[in-house]
């Protein structure tokens, strides 16, 4: 195989496991959120296939953080150095102009630092506070008499709603911008290709 | 002077005790019972013989005595039995009590009434099992009811599965469950043994005429606490309602206040003869209920008749029932409704805001009733009119203290400074509650199976409730219904209305989303106020309608700087 691996094989099932839940879990909870869409003709198998994709997504992230915790990736990874905020103008300016010129990415993703600075905020905001918000919420959601002091605790289930939905708002956001990213590298589909043989052109 | 006077006062006094104790200890008692035999051994508290026979001052003594007087120590109790029907009747202390020895031969009721048929007392069965004779002919002023159920070894009950919604108290429906759960894990082998303990003033005040029914099952009945105790592997105790051991009965006061009894109806417009009020004599007010009712399920050969589910006595009219005391109407028949409604999410929390006939009978109206309540650490109390007479005086008319613009319709604003208002004036933390309730009610019930979709009759932006809804206030006689604002539920702060989330009014629809566009700029901030949680929607609409836009924008710099 040609270029550096930089996904390693475990990293890359979860992956795709990860995004096949999140992509069931937005199709589901986007009938729940707006019922005239009629995805699946049983409302009630929605909700329980949205709930069991949530459980599902909660040992995803379990099992990722663990593995980055016992592997040490997380300093590697996901830490924000000094050098990553500096070259961060440099980032947004390739994204901004550089690419259009077909200028060469500023960050050249290694075994041991893959990200960007961009992208290692991103990412860290995404697994490290909205999907453990949106699973924990989620998980409140399931038996709402069993966790009736917890919800009253956050404020009632209004506030409960709008946490949940306001994150699965963010996951829409990041996963269309993430979508359209992975479009970006040096053909269309090397991001892609990568994540699926570990292998970065 | 003085000095000596007081000296003498002294003097004579110290005489008197001497004179008194010596009086009383100058008999021993072994010197009486050296004659009186029998009586070695005797006990009345820690009294000596020559404390009651107090005529005897030597030994031996006159022949003739005085019958020692009991009400001489005895007084409060005396005071008291003489109110008793037992002291009409020349029933003196001895009668009952063996004054030489308290603890022998002492009397109770059965030895002088051992064959009371207690002919007109209902359940009596289970009346004279649970109480003693002076729960009823005695001046009870406390009772208290103890459940026990013995789990044996398991651990099959848990608080957390008991009390589902954890506010300390098991109702009604919670009761419900924990009886199907024992039958189901138990399969019958405990025994749920249930204690009613009454605390009587004094046992001498006996009345031939018991209280009425009324004193214990009404409203403000004597049982106002209940403990249940479960003993598993783990004991644990936990408050439930008394209501569910000793239920309401009408009363006479109680009906002149119900619809029946204001509407100028008597006992025997209904009660023609001894026999069970049939649905004929309700068809001669209810025809054209009756007619909707006759061709359903219910009334097939006449399997349900009106007052299985309809109490004429209830001081409450079915509009003022909460929507849980409405499920416990149809769960009289229905005992397995949780079982049977285990398809729903969440099942128990439905019940708590819905009624069976909000889905099995889709043909009434459905509405979303609100009220007032303070908040304690532990439930949630709905105010009474007496708390609002207590603050706005008799005359006040509430609606329009509320209403305070006129137009006959709640708004978010309006209702917002009542309840911030009512706060101060009650230092206590008011809330509003809520429930979705049957404003109209059609009588067919005979819709089953309704698992498919029927989510979404509910948890829609366009739910048919959303047009009906009611703020309902406690008056004189009654009740209040006030229609409120639709839009005042996505806007509502939390603070105030906490429990009610059925998702649909939180979410955008496309005519919020017209409204605001199509509104005047200086309406606009308003608007948005007034969207609430729905801001959410439309944050996430705008910013994914951007985000498209800008990924559109950087494709096609891609291609043309590209070329």
């Amino acid at each position: 195989m040609k270029g550096t691996y930089i996904h390693p094989l475990p990293i890359r099932i979860w992956h795709w496991i990860n995004a096949f839940i999140v992509i069931v879990l937005i199709i589901t909870g986007l009938q729940l959120r707006i019922p005239y869409i009629s995805i699946f003709e049983n409302y009630r198998s929605v909700i329980l296939i949205h709930k069991y994709f949530g459980y599902a997504m909660t040992i995803s992230f379990l099992f990722w953080f663990f593995y980055y915790m016992i592997t040490g990736g997380f300093k590697k990874h996901y830490l924000l150095k000094i050098t990553d905020i500096k070259a961060i103008p440099n980032q947004v300016k390739y994204y901004m102009y550089g690419i259009f010129k077909g200028k060469k990415n500023p960050h050249t993703p290694s075994k041991d630092n893959k990200f960007n600075a961009m992208q290692k905020i991103t990412y860290a905001t995404i697994m490290l506070i909205f999907t453990p918000v949106i699973s924990f919420t989620g998980i409140l959601f399931s038996d709402i008499l069993y966790f009736f002091t917890w919800i009253n605790v956050i404020g009632g289930l209004r506030v409960l709603d709008a946490i949940h939905v306001i994150s699965a708002y963010i996951f829409v956001f990041y996963l269309i911008v993430h979508l359209y990213m992975s479009t970006l590298g040096k053909k269309i589909y090397s991001h892609t290709k990568s994540m699926i043989t570990g292998y970065e052109d | 002077m003085i000095y000596k006077r007081y000296i003498t006062v002294c003097l004579l006094f110290t005489a008197f005790i001497f004179y008194n104790l010596l009086s009383f200890a100058s008999i021993l008692n072994e010197d009486c019972l050296g004659c009186h035999e029998k009586f070695t051994g005797f006990n009345h508290g820690k009294a000596n013989c020559n404390e009651c026979h107090r005529d005897i001052t030597s030994i031996p003594h006159d022949e003739k005595l005085k019958k020692p007087l009991c009400n001489t120590c005895h007084r409060p109790t005396d005071e008291y039995y003489k109110k008793s029907i037992h002291s009409f009747k020349k029933i003196n202390c001895k009668d009952c009590h063996n004054t030489h020895f308290l603890n022998k031969d002492k009397k109770t009721c059965i030895h002088c009434h051992p064959n009371v048929t207690h002919k007109t007392l209902p359940a009596k069965e289970k009346h004279l099992n649970a109480v003693d004779c002076l729960a009823c002919h005695g001046k009870a002023k406390a009772g208290n009811i103890n459940i026990q159920i013995n789990t044996g070894k398991k651990d099959v009950i848990k608080l957390k599965d008991i009390d589902r919604d954890g506010n300390n108290l098991i109702d009604f429906i919670e009761w419900d469950i924990l009886l199907n759960t024992i039958n189901k894990e138990l399969k019958g082998k405990t025994e749920i043994i249930k204690n009613y303990d009454i605390k009587t003033d004094n046992p001498h005040i006996v009345n031939k005429k018991s209280v009425s029914c009324n004193f214990c099952h009404s409203e403000d009945g004597l049982f106002r606490y209940a403990r249940l105790i479960i003993k598993g592997k783990k004991t644990f105790e936990i408050n439930i309602d008394p209501k569910i051991f000793v239920h309401e009965l009408p009363s006479i006061e109680d009906y002149k206040k119900t619809i029946h009894g204001k509407k100028g109806i008597i006992c025997s417009d209904c009660h023609i003869s001894d026999k069970p009020v049939s649905d004929r004599i309700c068809l001669k007010c209810h025809e054209d209920i009756y007619d909707v009712y006759k061709k359903t399920a219910h009334a097939k050969d006449g399997a349900t008749k009106c007052t299985d589910c309809h109490n004429p006595h209830k001081i409450k009219t079915y509009k003022e029932l909460s929507a849980s005391e409405r499920v416990m109407v149809c769960a009289r028949c229905h005992k397995d409704y949780i079982d049977k409604h285990k398809w729903l999410p969440n099942t128990v929390l439905h019940f708590k805001y819905l009624e069976c006939s909000s889905c099995h009978s889709p043909e009434s109206k459905k509405g979303m009733l609100f009220s007032l309540a303070v908040k304690g650490e532990k439930d949630t109390k709905a105010l009474s009119y007496v708390d609002f007479e207590k603050i706005f005086g008799s005359k006040a008319d509430i609606g329009n203290i509320i209403d305070s613009n006129g137009d006959n319709t709640i708004s978010m604003d309006e209702l917002i400074f009542f309840v911030n208002s009512l706060r101060k004036k009650l230092n206590k933390d008011v809330v509003v509650t809520s429930s979705i309730a049957v404003t109209e009610v059609h009588h067919n019930y005979s819709e089953k199976n309704l698992k498919s979709k029927v989510c979404t009759e509910c948890h829609m932006t366009d739910a048919p409730f959303y047009n009906y809804m009611y703020l309902a206030l406690p008056q004189k006689d009654g009740m209040l219904f006030i229609p409120v604002k639709g839009t005042i539920l996505s806007a509502i702060p939390t603070s105030i209305f906490i429990d009610l989330c059925i998702i649909g009014e939180t979410k955008i629809k496309h005519d919020d989303i017209k409204a605001f566009f199509n509104a005047d700029f200086r309406e606009k901030p308003k608007i948005l106020k007034e969207l609430g949680f729905k801001l959410i929607d439309f944050m996430g609409i705008t910013i994914i309608f951007f985000i498209f836009a800008g990924i559109l924008v950087h494709i096609l710099l891609r291609i043309v700087v590209k070329k």
